[in-house]
């Protein structure tokens, strides 16, 4: 396994804390925080795939 | 698309069995969602006259299903349903409200699931799909092999993750946030999902270039990623 698949799998992990973590605070009525999360998990969503298949994913 | 043989009767059990399956549903779907607004008060004839007939629809379409499978399949679906269309556009002309309570319109909506099951093609029971005359022959797909620990790891986590989303979309009490909150969930699950599926099927040996090449691909979005996580901090930092 490669250092960057490595690291594809862990930017899911963090996407899916961040999703988590702007849906929780979205419940604590922290709005401006939960969008920040939420930005944080689609970014770190796109670097995990654009990580593993660079090219674009066409075949 | 090939339509299964229907039993020509229904007094025997596959019979009842195909024809229940169409008819059944739909007269609890019918009953629940078309016939409650249509016998109310307040309504029309015509909109009476449209839920009957949307019924009566159905019956006919169930009966030539045996017959005539295309005119079976025009008049218990097509029929049917718009008909009940038209008998809830109708209804509402009259003023009536089409879900009064909740509970019922949501046992109808799932009567109108398995309506729609009903009337779908199923493989025959005892039936193989590679003994038709018209599959065309060659060497059957071998799988290309287990999936490893780390596809099962990538799986799990978007699984879950996904799941948590949908859990979370709950705490919301706010009204509208919370129809935010659950569409958030919803894309961001399903996105998950489809990500953890690619980075756990992502393991065929194929040239995919360096690490270098890899990181430097994706540069743009990890740059992007870093300077919102740095915002964070300082805005941590400036906060406290």
């Amino acid at each position: 396994m490669r250092v960057a698949d490595v690291v594809s799998v862990v930017l899911l992990a963090g996407a899916v804390a961040a999703f988590a973590a702007g849906l929780y605070v979205l419940g604590e009525q922290r709005d401006v925080l939960a969008l920040y999360w939420l930005v944080v998990g689609a970014l770190a969503l796109r670097a995990s795939t654009i990580l593993l298949r660079p090219r674009g994913g066409s075949r | 698309m090939t339509e299964q043989a229907a039993p020509r009767t229904i007094l025997s059990l596959p019979g009842f069995a195909f024809r229940g399956s169409r008819l059944f549903p739909g007269v609890y779907a019918w009953a629940t969602t078309v016939a409650s607004p249509a016998f109310a008060r307040d309504a029309s004839v015509l909109t009476r006259l449209a839920a009957v007939a949307a019924l009566l629809g159905l019956f006919a379409g169930v009966y030539w299903l045996g017959r005539v499978p295309r005119l079976g399949r025009v008049l218990g679906i097509h029929g049917f349903i718009g008909l009940a269309m038209a008998t809830w556009v109708s209804a509402r002309h009259d003023g009536i409200q089409l879900a009064p309570e909740p509970l019922v319109a949501a046992f109808g909506a799932l009567g109108w699931m398995i309506y729609a099951f009903g009337w779908g093609e199923l493989r025959g029971p005892l039936t193989v799909p590679e003994d038709d005359p018209r599959v065309i022959p060659g060497a059957p797909l071998a799988s290309r092999g287990a999936l490893g620990r780390r596809a099962t790891l990538a799986f799990s986590l978007g699984l879950v993750g996904a799941l948590s989303f949908v859990v979370l979309a709950f705490r919301v009490a706010r009204p509208t946030h919370a129809i935010l909150a659950h569409a958030v969930a919803l894309a961001a699950g399903l996105w998950v999902l489809g990500a953890a599926t690619r980075v756990a099927l992502e393991r065929a040996p194929r040239p995919r270039g360096s690490n270098a090449d890899r990181v430097a691909a994706a540069s743009g979005t990890l740059s992007a990623l870093l300077i919102v996580l740095g915002l964070g901090m300082l805005w941590l930092l400036i906060g406290n």
